[in-house]
């Protein structure tokens, strides 16, 4: 099974992309709410992808990236974000994101970022 | 703040006008990919003003005591301030399912305020992120806020004196829907002076 942790504090979008990982009967997913909930998650168990949102209470997307670089974390990060900015998408990749989608995320670039995480860990 | 407003000429006014209907047509592509149906999104104008002195246009319906719902995003960076999505709180009910579909859940008015502020969230998101890459120049912005009150205090209580609005009164077009609502960013005084220097 491969675990794809969902880090984002609307709950629209997390079932936008449980949805969307219905169709891969080998994914387990999991949630939270924010980026401080996400780490705690990673600490308590094992996660091979995150998708991660930007805007949220507590600790933001982009401060999570940082802590993840910090922790020298390998685990593949595809951003989904409202945020359209390009100065926004560059400093997520330099921080470490692999694929930076917007919200709300198409398929076939959920798609995309997925199959590109999967080749990451293997 | 007279004075900084007559900084503006013309075509600065025209050229604000012009950024901020980018944002709208970005704004109208992601809503119609979020309830899958076509949305218009028309401007029906846009306008810059004193807060003290505010259009008539504005307050047209400030006796009206109907409730509006407002998202809020605020925004740093080049300029600050606060951007608001403004729409009558009795498209609610068809809104909401459009967007979430009609699966029962525990507590409706939490999906409500969840499902709008993502949306005010996204469309807001796309209107600065739209302003911010035509200026090549980026903001950071505050987790948004869902407000319900009459239009008169939403206005009021998401704006001060010190600042200056800039409107833009826009239809929402969606087939099951006839709905009609604002986009208004508010900037911070000392900003607009920032504004107007990368608009010359």
């Amino acid at each position: 099974m491969i675990k794809v942790l969902i880090v984002d504090d609307s709950f629209l979008q997390r079932k936008i992309i449980r949805n969307f990982f219905k169709q891969h009967p080998d994914v387990d997913v999991i949630e939270a709410v924010h980026g401080q909930d996400g780490l705690d998650k990673l600490s308590q168990e094992k996660v091979d992808i995150m998708v991660l949102d930007l805007l949220m209470p507590v600790m933001s997307g982009e401060e999570t990236l940082k802590e993840l670089k910090n922790r020298e974390s390998k685990i593949p990060v595809i951003i989904c974000s409202a945020d359209i900015q390009d100065i926004t998408k560059k400093n997520c990749l330099e921080l470490g994101a692999l694929r930076f989608i917007n919200k709300p995320p198409k398929e076939n670039e959920l798609s995309e970022a997925f199959e590109a995480a999967i080749r990451c860990i293997q | 703040m007279t004075q900084l407003l007559d900084k503006l000429t013309e075509k600065q006014v025209a050229e604000l006008s012009y950024i901020l209907n980018i944002g709208v047509q970005q704004a109208a592509e992601v809503l119609n990919e979020m309830v899958q149906t076509q949305i218009r999104l028309d401007v029906v104008h846009s306008d810059v003003s004193r807060l003290d002195i505010q259009q008539p246009s504005i307050y047209q319906n400030s006796s009206d005591e109907r409730l509006f719902s407002a998202v809020a995003l605020g925004f740093k960076g080049p300029f600050s301030g606060n951007t608001a999505l403004i729409f009558p709180t009795q498209s609610v009910p068809t809104l909401v399912p459009l967007l979430f579909g009609e699966e029962p859940v525990a507590d409706i008015e939490e999906v409500k305020v969840g499902i709008l502020t993502e949306l005010g969230n996204i469309v807001l998101n796309g209107i600065m992120g739209a302003i911010g890459n035509k200026l090549k120049k980026h903001f950071e912005y505050a987790v948004p806020i869902y407000t319900e009150e009459r239009l008169a205090s939403l206005m009021s209580a998401s704006s001060s004196n010190e600042q200056v609005q800039l409107v833009s009164h826009v239809n929402f077009n969606i087939e099951k829907l006839q709905m009609e609502g604002k986009i208004i960013l508010y900037f911070d005084v000392g900003t607009l002076d920032d504004l107007i220097n990368m608009l010359q």
